[in-house]
C-alpha cells in the first residue's frame, strides 16, 4: 500500500515538473483569535486552509468557528475555552454572520465576566478577519438573547469590532 | 353648563353630572366645536418607569392623551394592555392584563370596565381629527393607583384583591393586579414559626391589611406596603406552619399569582386552584376582582411630591450654544463656543471673579465635579472629553511659536480621581495632562496640550450629551490671525432630552445606591467544587456587607436580591432576569447602581480583582472603586475595563460592575471562603464609592 501511494506521488511529481502548465497549490491562510484566558488580549493564529475552502465563504467561517470551538492546539491551559460540547451553525446575510450556540454553553455560562467577554471577543475578531464579514449575531439555540444564561455579555445586537475595547 | 355640572356634584349625584355632560359632549359635537386642548408637559411614570407623550394636553381641566400618542402605547404595554381602536370609529377597546375589557365612547361620560362601570369627568372627543382620551381616568380603568407629584403623576400597579381557598388537601392564597405581577419570593423558619414572604416591587397594596388562611396550613397573610410612594413594594409575609410545603404560581394573564400551601408537595401543581370556598378579607378591599371601584367622577389629585417621589430634578435645560458633534468625526460646521479674550495672560491660572463674562462663575457658585475625562479619536480630529456634573466656566490660552502649548482652564471645577496623561492619534500632539491646577481661591482644572506647532481647537458643550465638555483638535492648523485667548461656558442640563442617553439622567434619590447581588436562584454563577463554593452566596454576602458599610456612612441602599432567588420572575428568561435587577435601580431614581460577581476562569492562573464598565462617564467610578478594592483587599488590581455587560449598560446612573476575586484561582478562592476577606472586600468598595461621591448627601 505504501509503496504504491509512494509510486503515485513520484508519477505526479514527475509528471508535474514534465509540465509546463503545471499549477503550484495557493497556500491560504485564515487568522483564528484566541482569547488570553483572565485578560482582553487576543491571540492570532494561523491555520492553513485547502482552497475548496477558501473559496467557499460558508466553509470558512464555520472552518474558523470550528477551530475556536475546539480550541488552540499549544498552550490550551493559558486560553478561553468554550464549554466542551458545544457546536454552531452559521449563516450568512450581507455582510452578517449569524453564529447559533448550542450545546451546555445554551444552559449556562460557567466563567466569569472577563472571560465571557474574551469569548465573544475571539469570536468576533476571528470572523470579522474574513472577507466579506463585518458583523456576528449571536443566537443561543435559535433565540436571540439579552446574554447567555448566567453571563453577563450583552447579545441581542450584532458584534463588531467597534463593539469590544481596543 | 357650568353652573349645571356645579349642581351636579353639589348634590354627589353622578346622574345630573353624567346626563349634564351628556348634553355638553352632544352639543359640541353636533355643533362641530373643537375642544381646546392646551399643551401639557407633565412627566408621566408608568410602572416606575417614565413613559415621554408626545402629544400630551389639558381639556376640561384634566389630562388628555391622543390615541395615536406612542406615549399612550407604550403606557398601557406597560402594565399589559392592549389597545383595539379603528380611527374614525367611536369606540376604544383596552383589554387588560387580566383580560378585563374597557371600553371609551366618544362623547359618553361612561366607561365600561367589565362589568362595571364608571362615570369620568369629561368624555373623549375629537380634536383636529385626533382621538384624545381623559388620561386619568384611563389609569383609574387600568388598575393603576395615582401618586402626583410636583411635575406630574406617577401611575402605579396594585396588588387589587387577595383571597383564600381551603380545599380538603391545601390552602390557597390568590392575588390579583390588573398588570402582570413580578415578585420575589423567601421563606425563613425559625423553631415554631416560618414566614413565608412573597414581594411585588413597584406594586402598591390595595387588598387590605391582613387576611385569615384557616389556620392549618398557614395562620395569617398580612400585607405591608413599603418604599417610595413613586415606586412602593408590597411585602405579603405568610404565617405557615412547620412542615408545609409552598410554590407560587403565575395564573393565566399574568396578572394573578397563586401561592399553594400543602402538607404534601404532590398537592403542589396549580391545576385546580379555582374553584372551592372563598373568603373575603378581614377588610374588604377598596376595590373589587371585577374592576377598580373609583368613587365616580373623582379624579385622583393626590398630594404633592414627597422628598422621594420619582422625578428627576426640576431644573430646566439651559440653552447652551453650538454643541460640539456627537458622533466622532469632525464636522466642518462651526463649533467653537469659546469668544476671544481681551487680555492674554498665558502664565496665569484665571480668577473668574475677576474676569466677568457672560456665565462666568464666581467663588460662590458649587463646586462642580469632573467624573471622568476620555478620548476619542477621528483621522481629522481628536477629542478630549470632560464629564461635568453642573455649569462650569472656560477659559483658554494659547502660546505662539515656537511653544505653541494650548491650555484650558475649567472652573469651579473638581477632579475626581488622579492625574490623567493622555494620548491621542493626531501626530503634531505629544502630550495632554488633565490636573487638579489650582484649589484655593478657586478650584481649577487645567488641560494642558503640549503640540509641535500651532494647533486649531474648538471647546463646547458635546451635542446631545450636555454635561460633556469637549476639546477637539483639529489636524488642520489655526488661521495666522486666529485669537490667542478666550473663554466661554457650558450650562449643564440634568434634565435629559427624549433622545439622549439614560447614563445622564440624574437621581431622583441622591441618597440611593442599589447593589445588585449577581446571580441566585436557578443560576448559581460560578462554582468551585474542591472548596464548596459558589458564586450566587458570596456575591449576596458581600453586598450584604457593603450594604451594610454604606449604611453607616449614611446612604439609603436597596439589594436587588435579599436571599437566593430571581429577582424577576423566577419562570422568565434570562433577559427578563437581568433587566429586572436594573428596573430595581432604574425604577427607584438610585445615585448608583454596583453588581458584585465573582471571576472564574478555564485557567487557574487569572488572579485579582477586576471592575467593569460601560457608559464612558462612568470610568472614573470604576477606576476608584477598583482601587480602594484592591488595597482594602490585599488581592491584585487587575485594572478596570471597558466591557457590555448587561446591567451595566440598560442601568440609567453611573453602574460598574466588580468582580471581586477568582473562584478558579487556588489562593483567591481560598481568600473568597473567608469572612474577614469578605468584610474587606466589601469595605473597599464602600470607600471607593465615598471617595467617588464625597460621601452620602445629608438626608
Amino acid at each position: 500500500m505504501r509503496a504504491s501511494a509512494a509510486l503515485f506521488v513520484a508519477a505526479a511529481f514527475l509528471a508535474g515538473g514534465c509540465s509546463r502548465h503545471a499549477t503550484v497549490p495557493t497556500t491560504h491562510h485564515v487568522t483564528i483569535f484566541y482569547g488570553r484566558a483572565g485578560t482582553e488580549k487576543l491571540v492570532p493564529m494561523q491555520f492553513n486552509v485547502d482552497e475548496k475552502v477558501a473559496a467557499n465563504p460558508s466553509a470558512l467561517e464555520t472552518y474558523a468557528v470550528n477551530q475556536l470551538l475546539a480550541g488552540p492546539v499549544v498552550g490550551s491551559d493559558t486560553f478561553v475555552q468554550f464549554p466542551a460540547g458545544t457546536h454552531a451553525t452559521i449563516s450568512q446575510r450581507g455582510k452578517m454572520v449569524t453564529v447559533d450556540l448550542h450545546g451546555p454553553i445554551a444552559r449556562s455560562i460557567q466563567t466569569g465576566g472577563t472571560d465571557e467577554a474574551a469569548l465573544f471577543k475571539s469570536l468576533t475578531y476571528t470572523l470579522t478577519g474574513l472577507p466579506g464579514v463585518s458583523s456576528v449575531q449571536v443566537l443561543v439555540e435559535g433565540k436571540k438573547l439579552a446574554a447567555l444564561p448566567g453571563g453577563q455579555f450583552e447579545l441581542d445586537e450584532p458584534l463588531t469590532r467597534d463593539t469590544f475595547s481596543q | 353648563m357650568r353652573p349645571c355640572f356645579a349642581l351636579a356634584l353639589t348634590n354627589r349625584s353622578a346622574l345630573p353630572a353624567l346626563l349634564c355632560w351628556f348634553l355638553l359632549s352632544s352639543s359640541a359635537l353636533a355643533q362641530g366645536i373643537d375642544v381646546v386642548v392646551a399643551s401639557n408637559t407633565a412627566q408621566i411614570f408608568v410602572a416606575g418607569r417614565e413613559v415621554r407623550f408626545e402629544n400630551l394636553g389639558t381639556a376640561h381641566g384634566g389630562l388628555a392623551a391622543a390615541v395615536d400618542d406612542p406615549g399612550l402605547r407604550e403606557m398601557l404595554a406597560a402594565v399589559g394592555a392592549r389597545f383595539e381602536w379603528q380611527p374614525g370609529t367611536r369606540y376604544v377597546a383596552i383589554t387588560r392584563a387580566d383580560g378585563t375589557l374597557i371600553t371609551f365612547t366618544v362623547g359618553s361620560n361612561v366607561v365600561s370596565v367589565g362589568d362595571s362601570s364608571i362615570v369620568i369627568p369629561f368624555a373623549p372627543f375629537y380634536q383636529a381629527n385626533r382621538l384624545y382620551l381623559p388620561l386619568l381616568p384611563l389609569a383609574q380603568a387600568l388598575g393603576l393607583a395615582t401618586h402626583r407629584f410636583n411635575s406630574g403623576y406617577a401611575f402605579i400597579p396594585q396588588i387589587l384583591s387577595a383571597r383564600r381557598l381551603i380545599g380538603q388537601r391545601r390552602t390557597i392564597l390568590e392575588i390579583r393586579s390588573a398588570a402582570p405581577l413580578t415578585w420575589r419570593t423567601s421563606y425563613a423558619g425559625k423553631a415554631g414559626h416560618a414566614t413565608l414572604t412573597l414581594q411585588f416591587p413597584g406594586f402598591s397594596n390595595a387588598a387590605g391589611p391582613k387576611l385569615w388562611l384557616g389556620g392549618r396550613d398557614a395562620r395569617v397573610a398580612t400585607f405591608v406596603q413599603s418604599g417610595p410612594p413613586g415606586f412602593p413594594i408590597t411585602t405579603i409575609n405568610i404565617d405557615v406552619r412547620r412542615g408545609v410545603h409552598f410554590a407560587s404560581h403565575r395564573l393565566s394573564g399574568g396578572a394573578a399569582v397563586a401561592v399553594i400551601l400543602a402538607r404534601d408537595a404532590n398537592d403542589l401543581r396549580v391545576a385546580a386552584v379555582t374553584g372551592g370556598p372563598s373568603v373575603q378579607l378581614t377588610r374588604p378591599p377598596q376595590t373589587p376582582t371585577a374592576g377598580p371601584a373609583v368613587p365616580p367622577t373623582t379624579v385622583p389629585n393626590q398630594p404633592t411630591a414627597t422628598p422621594a417621589n420619582p422625578a428627576p430634578q426640576s431644573a430646566q435645560p439651559v440653552p447652551t450654544a453650538q454643541p460640539l458633534p456627537g458622533n466622532q468625526s469632525a464636522s466642518p460646521s462651526p463649533a467653537i463656543s469659546s469668544q476671544p479674550g481681551e487680555s492674554p495672560e498665558p502664565a496665569a491660572s484665571s480668577d473668574a471673579s475677576q474676569q466677568p463674562s457672560p456665565g462666568a462663575s464666581s467663588s460662590a457658585e458649587p463646586l462642580q465635579k469632573i467624573s471622568d475625562v476620555f478620548v476619542t479619536d477621528t483621522p481629522d480630529a481628536s477629542r478630549v472629553t470632560l464629564v461635568l456634573s453642573g455649569p462650569v466656566t472656560f477659559e483658554w490660552h494659547r502660546l505662539g511659536d515656537p511653544d505653541n502649548r494650548f491650555w484650558v482652564d475649567v472652573q469651579p471645577a473638581e477632579l475626581i480621581g488622579p492625574a490623567r496623561d493622555l494620548k491621542v492619534k493626531l501626530s503634531m500632539v505629544q502630550s495632554i495632562k488633565v490636573s487638579q491646577h489650582q484649589l484655593f481661591p478657586n478650584h481649577v482644572v487645567r488641560i494642558s496640550i503640549n503640540p509641535t506647532q500651532a494647533l486649531d481647537v474648538r471647546i463646547g458643550p458635546v451635542e446631545n450629551s450636555p454635561n460633556q465638555l469637549g476639546i477637539e483638535i483639529l489636524s488642520s492648523p489655526p488661521l495666522a490671525d486666529a485669537p490667542t485667548s478666550g473663554m466661554g461656558s457650558i450650562s449643564v442640563a440634568p434634565r435629559p432630552g427624549p433622545h439622549m442617553v439614560s447614563a445622564t439622567r440624574g437621581p431622583t434619590q441622591p441618597n440611593l445606591i442599589v447593589i445588585d447581588p449577581g446571580h441566585g436562584g436557578n443560576d448559581p454563577g460560578s462554582l468551585n467544587p474542591g472548596v464548596g463554593l459558589v458564586e450566587s452566596h458570596i456575591t449576596l454576602a458581600i453586598s450584604q456587607r457593603l450594604k451594610a458599610a454604606l449604611e453607616r456612612s449614611g446612604w439609603h441602599v436597596v439589594l436587588t436580591r435579599e436571599g437566593d432567588y430571581e429577582v424577576g420572575d423566577p419562570g422568565g428568561n434570562d433577559d427578563q432576569e437581568l433587566q429586572s435587577r436594573c428596573d430595581v435601580a432604574n425604577a427607584a431614581g438610585a445615585r448608583l447602581f454596583i453588581s458584585v460577581h465573582v471571576n472564574a476562569s478555564t485557567s487557574s492562573s487569572p488572579n485579582g480583582v477586576t471592575t467593569y464598565y460601560w457608559k464612558p462617564g462612568d470610568r472614573a467610578l470604576a477606576q476608584t472603586i477598583e482601587a480602594a478594592a484592591a488595597q482594602s483587599s490585599g488581592v491584585a488590581d487587575a485594572g478596570i475595563h471597558r466591557e457590555n455587560f448587561y446591567v451595566i449598560h440598560h442601568t440609567f446612573m453611573p453602574a460598574i460592575l466588580v468582580e471581586t476575586a477568582y473562584l478558579s484561582n487556588p489562593h483567591d478562592a481560598s481568600l473568597l471562603a473567608q469572612q474577614w476577606f469578605m468584610n474587606k472586600m466589601a469595605d473597599g468598595i464602600a470607600r471607593g464609592i465615598n471617595d467617588f461621591t464625597g460621601g452620602a448627601p445629608p438626608p
